[in-house]
């Protein structure tokens, strides 16, 4: 179905207040997050994570009135502190989505959160964790998967992703652990689907031979592997839902597919230590070990291994601006790692903490990276970014010095 | 910073001798030539770019007598960094997935193995003994299937890098198996363990590139029983 066209700068207008909302919004929530309305409005760290992504995604999307009503339903669902307002704001989110599995989606997001309403006893978001049932956990997970691209697996039939149905999904899980904690056949449903999306999704994307197929497929694992790590429960795994979804956006915003120099298209495969996608895959894997998953955690990282390679496998020129500033900006962000997990991530999973574990936590490592905890405050997982930069910066000047003097280069 | 800066600063040995640096190219070349390559190309620049990754990974590997390095890698970054040079030639070379599955898949067994047995991704993990019989024979079973599995890698490619690759892979797994030495022999100076370590890895590498591919599998299986009964003994 085709509507009316959208013009393009009030278009970018929505998307662009969108992400500057979460960013601003993230000053005011960094102790507590901001209540107001009798609680009917909840802004916290996935609030204005969602915001962020989802505004930065409308940069990547064809300018479409629909998408600006799929932005402002996802807004109004995530800053909702009532049941009822979060189940309609996703619906419409999917709703206006363009296939009917996303639709489909959209009305199992909202009759669980539904009935999570109807069984609580009461519909405010904090005070409903009496309601939490099987059965809304269970449309609730299919939702998100579904709408992360589950049945794209499944049948023939392969459509466009759609990145804000897949944010809208997983930002419905993450919203569960404001309700409250799961019960573990829950984390394992959601680490069995998701990890089964995200490694089944990694291998099409890097059997595939079409480059554009490639990136669908590669965004759809990046998806799975977000709503794995989110099974994690853990304050280490909502993190690195976090990171993934922010590798996403990058991805879609870079286009490396389209053309990219092959510096810049290898920067942002994550292969490279210290970038975002390596930051991302790292964290999740790590989030996994952390919760003691060390199967898991293997089957992650083998999945992430398969991303870095369907990537690398694309790259083609000619190089284009979007994948230049795209690779740029994610080794600063890589690099920035602990203090996007300061600022970022730690309000993230601060203010979901209620419904998590203490099954792993990430947390700065100084300025070299990112450490992965476990339950007893162990090590699990180290990242150290800005010291491996650093070290292969210094080992090359020290080859190249070593070749031009023998004459090798 | 400073604390970043203070680390290099005082792991200059680390990097430039031991165990990365010179004696890890010299261990590369040996390595190089006891899997049949006689001649490496020479060195290009993107041959340089593939090089500086595992030459990283093995500087900053936790073996005896090196001081330590208060930034550590773990067993996902270092595989990363370790394979590099093969990630880089895959996706250029457009190379089956199939085939690289079937490649990997044993090493991919042999690290839930070892990642069960020492409870971390931690590289430093690997070195510490556990106590319980069912963690050590995961340890044991997990280095061994490791060390089986890297004669079935990608055929050995004639550049430095892929020679640093293959070595840093070894050094993983001889991790282990040092750590029950200096366990067993806890008189001996740890650098022997490492050696002596080294030594059975060699014999290891050597004994399974003769041996049918499938018994790769078996023992990674092994493995991964051993690994499963860790799960079990932690309830």
């Amino acid at each position: 179905m085709h509507f009316l066209p959208f013009n393009h700068v009030p278009y970018r207008l929505t998307g662009a207040i969108a992400g500057l909302s979460g960013i601003g919004m993230l000053f005011r929530i960094q102790r507590q997050p901001f209540t107001t309305l009798h609680a009917f409005i909840v802004i916290d760290g996935l609030s204005c994570l969602v915001l962020i992504t989802a505004g930065l995604l409308m940069f990547t999307i064809p300018a479409h009135w629909r998408r600006v009503g799929q932005l402002a339903a996802l807004g109004f669902a995530i800053l909702s502190g009532h049941l009822a307002g979060i189940a309609v704001g996703l619906m419409i989110t999917l709703l206006l989505s363009e296939r009917w599995r996303e639709r489909g989606a959209g009305v199992a997001l909202a009759t669980g959160y539904g009935l999570i309403g109807w069984f609580a006893s009461s519909w405010r978001l904090n005070a409903s964790g009496d309601g939490l049932n099987s059965l809304s956990f269970i449309l609730l997970l299919a939702g998100a998967a579904i709408a992360a691209g589950l049945l794209d697996l499944a049948t023939a039939k392969r459509g466009p992703f759609d990145p804000l149905a897949a944010l809208a999904g997983i930002a419905a899980v993450l919203r569960l652990f404001s309700v409250g904690p799961w019960n573990l056949g829950w984390q394992l449903a959601t680490l069995l689907l998701g990890g089964m999306l995200a490694i089944s999704a990694a291998w099409r994307a890097a059997t595939t031979t079409e480059p554009l197929e490639a990136e669908e497929w590669l965004q759809r694992s990046l998806s799975g592997l977000a709503l794995t790590v989110t099974g994690c429960a853990s304050p280490a795994g909502v993190a690195a839902a976090g990171l993934l979804l922010l590798h996403l956006t990058l991805r879609r915003l870079a286009q490396p597919m389209a053309g990219s120099a092959t510096w810049a298209g290898w920067l942002l495969t994550g292969a490279v230590p210290g970038t975002l996608g390596f930051v991302a895959f790292w964290s999740a894997s790590a989030a996994a070990m952390a919760a003691g998953i060390p199967v898991l955690a293997i089957v992650v990282w083998a999945a992430a291994l398969l991303c870095m390679l369907a990537a690398g496998r694309h790259i083609q020129g000619p190089a284009r601006w979007p994948s230049t500033a795209g690779a740029l900006a994610g080794l600063a962000l890589g690099l920035a790692a602990p203090v996007l997990a300061r600022w970022l991530l730690r309000p993230l999973s601060d203010h979901l903490q209620g419904g998590l574990t203490p099954y792993g936590a990430i947390e700065p490592w100084g300025w070299a990276g990112l450490l992965a905890l476990d339950s007893g405050a162990r090590t699990a997982a180290t990242a150290p970014g800005l010291a491996l930069l650093a070290l292969m910066g210094l080992f090359g000047a020290l080859v190249w010095l070593i070749s031009r003097w023998r004459g090798w280069v | 910073m400073s604390d970043l800066l203070g680390a290099f600063g005082q792991a200059w040995l680390r990097l430039l001798l031991y165990p990365g640096g010179l004696s890890a190219v010299l261990a590369a070349l040996v390595l190089a030539r006891l899997r049949g390559i006689r001649q490496l190309e020479p060195l290009t620049a993107p041959r340089l770019l593939d090089l500086l990754p595992p030459l990283s990974a093995i500087a900053l590997l936790p073996l005896a007598p090196a001081a330590s390095f208060p930034y550590g890698l773990d067993l996902p970054t270092a595989v990363t960094l370790l394979l590099w040079p093969e990630l880089r030639r895959a996706a250029a070379e457009r190379r089956d997935p199939h085939q690289l599955a079937a490649h990997y898949l044993p090493t991919f067994l042999a690290a839930i193995a070892l990642a069960s047995a020492a409870g971390t991704f931690d590289l430093s993990g690997l070195l510490r003994w556990p106590s319980t019989p069912v963690r050590q024979a995961a340890l044991l079973l997990g280095a061994g299937a490791w060390i089986a599995a890297i004669p079935r890698l990608a055929p050995p490619q004639p550049h430095l890098a892929a020679a640093c690759s293959a070595l840093g892979l070894m050094l993983i797994g001889v991790l282990p198996l040092s750590a029950a030495i200096n366990t067993i022999a806890a008189a001996a100076p740890a650098w022997l363990g490492v050696a002596a370590a080294i030594t059975i890895a060699l014999a290891g590498m050597a004994a399974a590139r003769r041996l049918p591919v499938q018994w790769g599998y078996v023992w990674a299986s092994a493995a991964l029983v051993a690994a499963s009964g860790v799960l079990l003994d932690s309830r």
